[in-house]
């Protein structure tokens, strides 16, 4: 039954797992030379990052968790709970996670909350505890919504999400590489990921997935990893500190700055906040597909043109 | 909420351990002041390849400022940890004011660039030479 299910933060209750596999990528990288890197202040910034993330996140989840209860009890049919359920709650959640992942990316809003998480020039697995501590207000929880009308219980859909997010800490490590090509054609793995967080041109916006590659397969915003173009890791302006609270707060800040600048209409204002990255009204800045453009005109096509525009 | 207080004050335990392990570990080796060679490797690698003619390096050497041949840009080089973080801007954004004992802080635009100190007779001579 649904009420039986266990009210927990099964992702947070996680954490000591993620230091002990911190501290074996840690000791294994060191032992085989190669394969990752650390550096002290950083992995220390992405751990703090992710305790106030999961301190932020465990004292206002009842607000989710309020908002999914109210709209479940609005389903017309509640789904029980068995495996078939959780399979398919788990599959959907994952849908969703590919949809708000990318409204993350498309929308500065919601990019101002997510961009902590690409903040780190290293990729490795306290990369993955990098996380924002305004991930509540991106207004992102409205795409999961559907779930609870669908009738799959509050619960189900937070322990479907716990699990996805587990899911993800393991794939941020370049320690490991390829998997069999049937692995990687359906599951997240940390090749496509890492696709995800470099700054190439060719990887900006893209491999949005959480636990299933296909739904970037699927909707056109998938980019393969090529080893004629290693993923550099960051944002496109690299940060100059550490400081979680720079880390955390600058684009809001810029945010800020941009909205306030004088002789801008109300549109443009607007535009600021919710446009994708990069937009600005007097062309100094460039979005994304601006840089992949630019990137092709300087460049020239390469052979393979995976995340260009064509 | 206790419980969740007791798991961040855990987590900041967690967080000097590991910072302690991975200096002993990974010992920062990137602590020379950057030389032409390290600004044109960091060019390449932000896909920048752009000429840079002089540039001049801030006190402590882990910050440098180049110009391009485009008479108005500049390029700030800066040392984040072990790794480089560079940006391309108009001459217009760097702002430098007097500090003590005959250094200069120089700042841009940017909330995550903190100020950079630099020799004041090396950046005014820099920002002469760009005048």
């Amino acid at each position: 039954m649904p009420e039986n299910l266990p009210d927990i933060n099964i992702s947070s209750l996680a954490g000591p797992l993620y230091v002990v596999l911190i501290l074996i990528e840690i000791v294994a990288i060191k032992l085989r030379g190669g394969g990752g890197s650390y550096e002290a202040k950083d992995a220390s910034t992405s751990i703090f990052m992710g305790a106030g993330s999961a301190v932020i996140g465990g004292s206002l989840g009842f607000i989710n968790i309020a908002v999914l209860i109210f709209v479940y009890n609005l389903a017309p049919v509640k789904l029980p709970f068995n495996v078939w359920t959780f399979v398919a709650c788990f599959i959907l959640w994952d849908f969703c996670y590919y949809w708000a992942h990318r409204y993350y990316h498309r929308c500065r809003w919601a990019w101002a909350a997510h961009v902590v998480h690409h903040s780190s020039q290293h990729y490795n697995l306290s990369t993955a505890l990098r996380q924002t501590w305004t991930g509540l207000f991106t207004g992102a929880l409205v795409l999961y919504l559907p779930l609870a009308l669908l009738g799959f219980h509050p619960a189900l859909i937070a322990l479907c999400g716990g699990l996805n997010l587990i899911y993800q800490f393991w794939f941020h490590t370049e320690y490991i590489d390829k998997f069999p090509k049937w692995v990687e054609a359906v599951m997240n793995t940390p090749s496509h990921h890492c696709v995800h967080h470099a700054n190439n041109p060719r990887y900006l916006d893209a491999n949005y997935a959480g636990v299933f590659i296909i739904w970037d397969r699927l909707f056109g915003s998938f980019v393969p990893e090529l080893a004629s173009d290693p993923p550099r890791y960051g944002l496109v302006s690299d940060l100059g500190t550490f400081n979680p609270l720079r880390v955390f707060s600058h684009e809001y800040v810029g945010i800020f700055k941009d909205i306030t600048k004088p002789g801008l209409t109300l549109v443009q204002r607007v535009l600021y906040v919710f446009a994708p990255p990069g937009w600005c009204h007097d062309g100094s800045r460039l979005s994304s597909q601006q840089i992949k453009q630019n990137y092709v005109a300087k460049h020239g096509k390469p052979k393979n043109n995976a995340g260009l525009p064509e | 909420m206790s419980d969740l207080w007791a798991l961040f004050i855990v987590a900041l335990f967690a967080i000097l351990a590991i910072f302690a392990f991975v200096r002993w570990l990974y010992p920062n080796r990137e602590t020379h002041a950057i030389t032409d060679d390290i600004f044109r490797r960091e060019l390449r690698r932000h896909d920048q390849p752009k000429p840079i003619d002089n540039f001049v390096l801030s006190v402590s050497g882990e910050a440098a400022i180049a110009r391009t041949s485009a008479r108005d840009e500049l390029i700030i080089l800066r040392r984040v940890g072990d790794r480089y973080s560079l940006r391309v801007l108009p001459v217009s954004s760097l702002h430098i004011r007097p500090s003590k004992s005959e250094t200069a802080l120089v700042s841009i635009d940017d909330f995550t660039w903190p100020a950079m100190r630099f020799d004041m007779n090396d950046i005014q001579n820099f920002a002469r030479a760009n005048a």
